[in-house]
């Protein structure tokens, strides 16, 4: 059930009626109300796979609750069982049938194995149980934690599809505490849903459609026309995993919660480093703390910072799926941030200048979009293809033609370009604004960007990128 | 609760006015823009009414209701892909795929051919008493990119979708350069976006009378198609390596006079 289906947002409103009125008298009610819901929509999606999600929780909370009476070794093992139980599914589920493939193609055999249905969010709560597991064992979180809370936890519906990743320290004191909730925290949640849905269903669906077809059969197009779907991915794809971001995001301040930004205006990064801070914050920093710093992260000299820097990387492409393609975009970050790394000390003496600043901008973001053709691409030769037509087929004499083919599409690009140049901000006091203008106007952006995603909204539905995750 | 209650009209209202305007057979406001409804039958959101060219208009029920529903399938296709001319060099491209993912095939290609021939005519209907398809792949409506009211020609492709019987097919859209007078539009309205590859979009190198694609470029051509037709079907349409060797079926019909 996607977040921007009518049928989500009629079955959100009579959800919130009612927790609205459960959250005043009882958190316990509250909280089996959500989990119970959160497990429905699950089963929706995924049918009876969904008994996975309590199954691993109940696994997952018990072992933890064990390990807390350890110390020393045993502790430690302990945590590695869980992380071992913890990660099973996840391998099965999403690298099974890859892993099958190479060995049948090692040994030149026909074995395969059958398709296999990924659970709805997986990823993403498995990585949470870990998270929760980790800082248990490290003793940086230290409530007790009941079995409803965890299963609440991993199960909150708007985090459960496609995340951010959220660490126990966030959430579980918010639910805790169980204060009234504010004016400011709702509205801020109503002005990212307006966000979200703008940048998805309005923005993100609409130039994928074109983006589609280059990536499809980049031979069929002009070495212009690849680029502009180049362009359009890096927009494409930012605009749908934000704006699902910020759904999510708003959905859990509407009922509460306040978690953390999941993007900060990534494309204003004057490096790779700085961009991996900037973009999917929930993921970058799971494994900046439970992978590079465990390795050892920049405590052991250059060269195993650079390799736990490889490592890191190629594990967040792997993250992203069982392809060879990911593997290679992870590595391409990792190299690049190994080299920043390596630098870095001479980098930072060049001082910000009005040529400096933009060139370092141009630079990180020539990269990015380089290496989202990479990540985007079915296969290598699809992207080779498409470099290759952008290097040798130009044909600018396709430009005119291409403005007056499509100009939603252009007018579309230009407004996203405008949009990543604003500082943050501009963004945040446009955000104050909203959260402290009268009703009515709040009540006509909401209806007017619900009429724009009906206006926009495109036949072949594109479901969020990072669903299938 | 008063929080909430503002809260919950905010998301509540614009759905409830959403739903009723779909409901609502008047359209709002006065022509020249219209604004578009919701189609509460299919989900999420797929707009009503919201295609701008005023030619593109279909009376035909969608596809899925009336032609059945198109049946996935790995196995090997008997496949009859016919068209008008523009469909030469395409099929000829179709039987190094047909070869590469062993399906059959038969290729029926008719000069000067318009959907108002392929319906009337019994041709359709013996080649398919003659190779029993289970897959048909159409590439008609060359002829027909001009005329003054394309939406007249909706009633022939019902027609040819109703020879079919219901079986899985593809159109391929006519590449126009110079445009249309809508013809492309109603016939993705009358089969259904799903079942259509639009090759509007698509640069194609002319041939000599700067009309037909080279052969070249319909076989790149043919390629986009398998690509779309291979993430929509379950049909196999694995790249060919190598030309055909197998000599499949090939009739080429003249104009009629």
């Amino acid at each position: 059930m996607a977040f921007t289906s009518i049928h989500f947002w009629a079955f959100f409103i009579v959800f919130l009626a009612i927790f609205a009125l459960l959250r005043r008298s009882t958190r316990t009610g509250m909280m089996l109300y959500v989990t119970i819901t959160s497990l429905g929509l699950f089963f929706i999606s995924n049918n009876w796979l969904m008994q996975l999600l309590p199954l691993t929780a109940l696994i997952s909370w018990s072992l933890t609750k064990v390990m807390k009476q350890y110390n020393g070794v045993k502790r430690k093992a302990f945590l590695l069982s869980i992380v071992l139980v913890d990660l099973m599914p996840l391998a099965y589920f999403k690298y099974a049938k890859f892993a099958a493939f190479c060995l049948s193609y090692l040994l030149n055999s026909n074995f395969a194995l059958p398709d296999i249905v990924l659970p709805i969010g997986i990823s993403f709560y498995t990585f949470q149980a870990i998270s929760y597991s980790i800082d248990i064992y490290r003793k940086r979180f230290t409530l007790d934690i009941s079995f409803l809370e965890y299963l609440f936890y991993l199960s909150f519906f708007p985090l459960l599809f496609a995340g951010p990743i959220t660490r126990a320290e966030t959430f579980f004191p918010q639910v805790r505490r169980h204060q009234p909730i504010s004016e400011r925290l709702v509205y801020m949640g109503l002005w990212l849903i307006i966000m979200g849905i703008l940048k998805k269903a309005v923005l993100a669906d609409y130039i994928a459609q074109y983006n589609n077809w280059i990536f499809d059969s980049p031979l069929s197009y002009s070495g212009f026309e690849n680029l502009m779907g180049l362009f359009g991915f890096s927009m494409q794809i930012y605009l749908d995993f934000s704006g699902y971001s910020d759904i999510s995001i708003g959905i859990a301040a509407l009922m509460g919660i306040r978690l953390r930004d999941n993007f900060r205006f990534p494309y204003q990064s004057l490096n790779v480093t700085e961009f991996w801070r900037r973009w999917h914050i929930s993921l970058s920093t799971w494994f900046r703390d439970y992978v590079y710093i465990p390795l050892g992260g920049n405590k052991k000299g250059k060269l195993r910072t650079g390799i736990h820097c490889l490592i890191t990387l190629l594990l967040v492409g792997i993250w992203h799926g069982s392809s060879i393609m990911f593997v290679i975009w992870g590595a391409l970050h990792g190299l690049a941030l190994v080299i920043h790394k390596a630098f870095h000390r001479w980098l930072r003496l060049i001082p910000d200048t009005w040529f400096t600043k933009p060139f370092s901008l141009l630079l990180t973001a020539t990269f990015i979009i380089c290496g989202w053709a990479v990540f985007r691409s079915q296969d290598l030769e699809t992207a080779i293809i498409l470099f290759r037509q952008i290097f040798t087929d130009f044909r600018p004499e396709s430009i005119p033609a291409f403005w007056t083919m499509r100009p939603v599409w252009l007018l579309m690009m230009v407004v996203c370009g405008t949009l990543f140049c604003i500082k943050e901000r501009y963004y945040n006091r446009l955000m104050i604004k909203f959260i402290y203008s009268p009703w009515l106007l709040k009540l006509l952006a909401f209806a007017c960007t619900v009429q724009l995603a009906i206006e926009f909204h495109s036949s072949n539905i594109t479901p969020f990128l990072y669903y299938n995750f | 609760m008063k929080l909430y209650a503002k809260v919950i009209a905010i998301l509540a209202l614009p759905l409830i006015f959403v739903v009723a305007y779909a409901l609502c057979p008047i359209q709002l406001p006065p022509p020249g823009w219209t604004l578009s409804k919701i189609d509460l039958k299919n989900s999420p959101i797929p707009p009503q009414g919201r295609v701008r060219d005023s030619a593109a208009t279909c009376t035909i029920a969608p596809p899925s209701e009336q032609a059945g529903e198109v049946s996935p399938d790995t196995t090997p296709q008997r496949i009859l892909f016919f068209g008008d001319s523009m469909a030469e060099g395409l099929v000829r491209r179709m039987a190094d795929y047909a070869q590469e993912n062993g399906h059959e095939l038969a290729r029926i290609v008719w000069y000067n051919s318009t959907t108002l021939l392929w319906a009337t005519s019994d041709t359709l209907q013996h080649f398919i008493q003659k190779y029993n398809p289970t897959f048909f792949m159409i590439c008609v409506g060359g002829n027909e990119q001009f005329l003054k009211n394309p939406q007249e020609r909706s009633v022939y492709i019902q027609q040819i979708m109703e020879i079919m019987e219901g079986k899985p097919f593809v159109w391929i859209g006519i590449p126009t350069w110079k445009g249309d007078t809508g013809f492309n539009n109603m016939v993705q309205q009358c089969v259904g976006t799903e079942r259509y590859f639009d090759s509007r979009r698509l640069t194609l190198k002319r041939g000599s009378d700067h009309v037909h694609p080279t052969f070249g470029t319909a076989s790149l051509w043919m390629d986009s198609i398998a690509v779309w037709m291979q993430e929509r079907y379950s049909i196999q349409m694995q790249k060919p390596s190598k030309k055909a060797t197998h000599k499949f079926p090939l009739h080429l019909l003249q104009p009629v006079k």
